[in-house]
């Protein structure tokens, strides 16, 4: 069991014009479950790997229960890795598999190498497949005997490499659940890369956002989702993701390009008078006006959509409501659309409705927005101007 | 039916191209064991079958030294040629290195050659430097042709094998020593196996060198020591014994083949990572 400590990392590759991590700070502590989540290339690998020590740290410290490990090799580190692509051994038996770490590091008779391997087999479910070759498991089963491989070393922390990537969604679900208590039994610090949210959200204690090398914002999932740093944590937490949509201050409020909110004071504190911001409406945050109630349906604004197309998922009706955008803060939603790997080109309204509501494609609607909860940023910047007016909410 | 008939056809053209493979060999084992004038008979199979040529053969000095040189020097040969090979494949595969590709296009250029072409002027400067009629007078040429062809072989495999788990074995806690040779070599075992065959074949069948730069017992070679049989006594025609020896030469490779195809065609990679 350790704390882990990243001050201000940096990893430069020769002949890289950026550097891979730049500055990256983090402190992971005792049996915390940090995240590590953000679009591919972001650096979210490369930081794990410094961690793991397979990649050499340009500059910055690296602590491990606050021992500086910058010059310590993989093996000294005492950290038990599982990697995307499992790397079990194929040319032994997954009970050789698991027994490798112990065998390696030897002084360990036979005896309490067979019990412990045993040990971790129970734990994981594995007893009936220990005489089996790795090309004879099935993926959840070759991920089981990596995560056991890592847990019977008793190493100081977990690292583990987007481990449920190259599972179908089915059985990522159950692992995700499954590493989950695992860890909460365990105890063990561990770092998880992933680069999907869903994972991030769930499995967390606190999630790191990473874009281009730097961190965006470190926090625990509900506060990510609530109060996002910045454009880019806005658009990358959530699913359906969060509406962007530009707005322009005006007085007491911001006119959207279908409605004209009025906000409270305390959101406004620091947008700067008649400025055009990016709005952030979260999906949920809009409903069909006919299934909202008077008190809140005051705090709120009422407004006409033309929806386009619904989805009905059972426990929640998606509408979708196509608008026109203002050319420059079009460009700059594309951008970040670009950059999240998001394929929505079209500027539109996600809104998920309460499944009861008898609203359908193709018809004009009565939609409520929910003014308390929307979030304003900086175009520029991509900072988040509300964030330290709703902190306290 | 359909797939049963098609896969008849193929039987068939299987059992064609074996036979007509494996009818030169049968015969030579036949000629083998035929006895004396029985060789004229006429005949596929020996009238009376017996094993005295093979009697004859390992009498015959010519033959005995022969074959111990053919080991020795093919052992050695092999030996070196894959250490070395298993090096440089390393390096290439694996290693940041300037003018890999100049190492192995002049690995290609040299295993390219023609054989012929150097055996001349390798017989005058053997024996200018004494290293004619010697066992490290063939070693030296067969490495400068086996060893290109180790390298190219060892290279393309080395490129396959799951590197990452050189990684993984690191993180588990192995030493780099723990990493190469408990994970990596056992990897790489298939392909190591599969260049020393085809090394230990090129020296085994050598016949070019082994005729021009050898002249008595102290190194000559079987392929070429056949050349220089005669039968048990000088009146008797030496095809029997000459089939015979071909047949004691010709066991160690097939063996080897057969021995070893296991673990050349064995997918030991597959399950190693996901695909």
């Amino acid at each position: 069991m350790a704390s882990i400590v990243l001050d201000h990392l940096v990893k430069r590759y020769a002949g890289a014009p950026e550097p891979a991590v730049d500055g990256v700070s983090l402190a992971v502590d005792d049996g915390e479950l940090v995240i590590l989540v953000g679009p591919s290339g972001c650096g979210k690998s490369t930081v794990l790997r410094m961690i793991a020590g397979l990649e050499d740290i340009t500059a910055g410290e690296l602590r491990i229960d606050g021992e500086r490990v910058n010059e310590l090799g993989p093996r000294e580190r005492g950290l038990a890795m599982v990697f995307q692509n499992y790397a079990l051994y194929p040319h032994l038996s997954v009970l050789e598999n698991i027994a490798f770490p112990l065998r390696v590091s030897g002084r360990r008779s036979e005896a309490e190498i067979r019990r412990k391997v045993g040990e971790v087999a129970a734990l994981l479910e594995l007893e009936e497949l220990l005489d089996r070759r790795p090309s004879q498991l099935s993926g959840g089963q070759r991920q089981r005997v990596a995560m056991g491989r890592a847990i019977v070393r008793e190493a100081r922390a977990f690292l583990l490499d987007e481990p449920l990537s190259n599972l179908d969604a089915k059985l990522r679900a159950q692992m995700r659940t499954e590493i989950a208590r695992l860890q909460r039994r365990l105890r063990v610090t561990t770092v998880y890369v992933t680069h999907d949210q869903v994972e991030a959200m769930t499995l967390g204690d606190r999630v790191a956002v990473l874009r281009r090398g730097r961190l965006q914002q470190v926090d625990r999932p509900r506060d990510l989702y609530e109060r996002p740093a910045n454009l880019f944590v806005a658009g990358f937490i959530g699913s359906p993701p969060m509406n962007l949509v530009p707005a322009t201050v005006e007085e007491g409020g911001v006119v959207l390009p279908f409605a004209r909110v009025r906000l409270p004071p305390a959101l406004l504190r620091r947008a700067p008078p008649h400025a055009r911001l990016i709005a952030g409406i979260r999906p949920e945050h809009l409903e069909d006006a006919a299934l909202v109630g008077g008190e809140a349906r005051a705090e709120g604004v009422v407004f006409d959509a033309n929806v386009d197309v619904t989805e009905w998922l059972g426990h929640e009706q998606l509408a979708y409501v196509p608008y026109d955008a203002p050319g420059d803060i079009e460009a700059a939603l594309r951008r970040l659309a670009r950059e999240l790997a998001g394929e929505s080109l079209r500027t539109q309204l996600v809104a998920s409705l309460d499944a009861r509501s008898a609203i359908r494609g193709g018809t004009t609607a009565k939609l409520w927005l929910d003014a308390r909860r929307m979030q304003l940023f900086d175009p520029d910047t991509g900072e988040n101007l509300t964030r330290d007016a709703t902190a306290g909410a | 039916m359909k797939g049963r008939g098609r896969g008849a056809v193929r039987m068939l053209g299987a059992i064609a191209i074996v036979a007509w493979a494996l009818l030169p060999v049968a015969w030579i084992v036949s000629l083998s064991l035929k006895a004396g004038d029985d060789i004229q008979n006429r005949r596929f199979l020996p009238t009376v079958w017996t094993l005295d040529n093979y009697r004859t053969v390992f009498r015959t000095p010519l033959f005995t030294s022969a074959l111990r040189n053919s080991v020795g020097v093919s052992l050695i040969a092999t030996a070196i040629s894959i250490v070395l090979a298993t090096f440089a494949a390393y390096a290439i595969a694996r290693l940041e290195l300037r003018g890999k590709r100049l190492v192995l296009g002049f690995a290609l250029a040299v295993a390219t050659f023609p054989v012929v072409s150097i055996v001349g002027p390798l017989f005058d400067l053997w024996r200018r430097v004494g290293l004619y009629d010697t066992w490290a007078g063939l070693v030296l040429p067969y490495l400068s042709f086996t060893l290109p062809l180790s390298i190219w072989v060892l290279t393309a495999f080395f490129r396959q094998l799951p590197w990452e788990l050189e990684q993984a074995a690191v993180m588990d806690g192995a030493t780099r020593w723990q990493a190469f040779r408990k994970v990596m070599v056992p990897l790489a075992a298939p392909g190591v196996f599969t260049a020393a065959i085809l090394t230990f074949l090129f020296a085994w069948n050598d016949f070019v060198f082994g005729i021009s730069l050898t002249s008595t017992d102290r190194a000559r070679n079987v392929p070429a020591a056949l050349a220089f049989f005669t039968g048990s006594s000088q009146y008797q025609h030496p095809a029997g014994a000459i089939a015979a020896a071909a047949v004691v030469v010709t066991v160690p490779v097939v063996v080897l083949v057969v021995v070893f195809q296991r673990r050349i065609v064995a997918g030991l990679t597959s399950g190693a990572v996901k695909g």
